[in-house]
């Protein structure tokens, strides 16, 4: 397209804008109302997610372990995980505590 | 407008600037255009026009910390501009009462625009290119509109209109042909 006919065609755009009615600013504050800081938003987020791990991990075993069966169990699982880590601890560190004690099982 | 668009992209990256100071230049400069853009589907319903202008000017703001560098503004708010129609053109044709354009046949198309600077320099030429701008479809409208006045990229056309670029640059072509058959009926 020739450049006078580009011209034209700008012009006749330029002249159909300056005929349109401004339009009044739209009232922003209601969006301002009803917007979400983003920032505020994610802080929120995360905080119900800890809030709701928090309420399913810890209330629960707080309220059995308040009872008499709780107690009990808790205390069983925690003596034999005593148990466990000294049994594992003692392999790890010395294993011929077992050797021995195994020759001397089969010597007996 | 690379000043905006400058300042648009750190509040998107970065979420500093002054909002309200970036929407009061959008609206500058943008208002006229954007109600110029819309009044090419409706131009016989300008309350219409003004209440789409405002609903699109809304969204502008509302998702400015949102706009992605990736696209240029002219390109982003136009596209906004244009789904915000679709979706009152839709919602209307569902009504039952479809917003039409005026029929746009060549013989009924009158210019209204008697400029006595245009006059002065080549009247006629002037008045068959408007003539010949006014007799075009609504979507070619839009097209010529944003290729010869906006100077945007087919790609960017496409984009904004949700058409294949192959489309775009068919239509273009066909433009600028009738553009030229105008001329050269009028001056051989």
């Amino acid at each position: 397209m020739d450049k006078r006919l580009k011209k034209e065609v700008y012009w006749y755009f330029s002249d159909y804008l300056s005929k349109q009615k401004m339009v009044p600013k739209p009232p922003v504050y209601s969006v301002e109302v009803g917007k979400r800081d983003p920032l505020l938003f994610t802080f929120i987020k995360y905080s119900f997610s800890v809030c709701v791990i928090l309420l399913v991990f810890f209330i629960p075993r707080t309220f059995f372990l308040n009872t008499d069966l709780g107690s009990n169990v808790y205390r069983l699982l925690k003596m034999e995980g005593y148990q466990y880590r000294i049994e594992a601890g003692a392999k790890r560190l010395n294993p011929n505590l077992f050797i021995e004690k195994f020759q001397n099982e089969e010597v007996e | 407008m690379k000043n905006i668009q400058r300042r648009l992209r750190r509040l998107a990256l970065t979420g500093r600037g002054e909002k309200e100071e970036i929407f009061n230049d959008i609206y500058r400069l943008y208002a006229r255009k954007i109600r110029g853009f819309i009044a090419l589907r409706l131009p016989n319903y300008p309350d219409d026009c003004d209440d789409l202008t405002q609903i699109t000017l809304l969204k502008v703001y509302r998702h400015l910390h949102e706009y992605k560098p990736l696209f240029t503004m002219n390109t982003w708010i136009y596209t906004i501009a244009n789904r915000t129609l679709i979706d009152f053109v839709r919602k209307e044709s569902k009504k039952g009462d479809c917003p039409q354009h005026p029929s746009s046949s060549i013989d009924d198309a009158v210019s209204p625009y008697t400029d006595p600077v245009d006059t002065l320099i080549d009247a006629e030429t002037v008045q068959s290119v408007r003539y010949c701008l006014e007799s075009l479809d609504w979507q070619d409208r839009q097209i010529a509109y944003l290729r010869f006045y906006e100077c945007l990229k087919i790609k960017n056309i496409a984009g904004i209109l949700g058409k294949p670029q192959g489309t775009v640059k068919y239509r273009i072509y066909r433009i600028r042909r009738q553009l030229k058959k105008k001329l050269e009926e009028k001056y051989g």
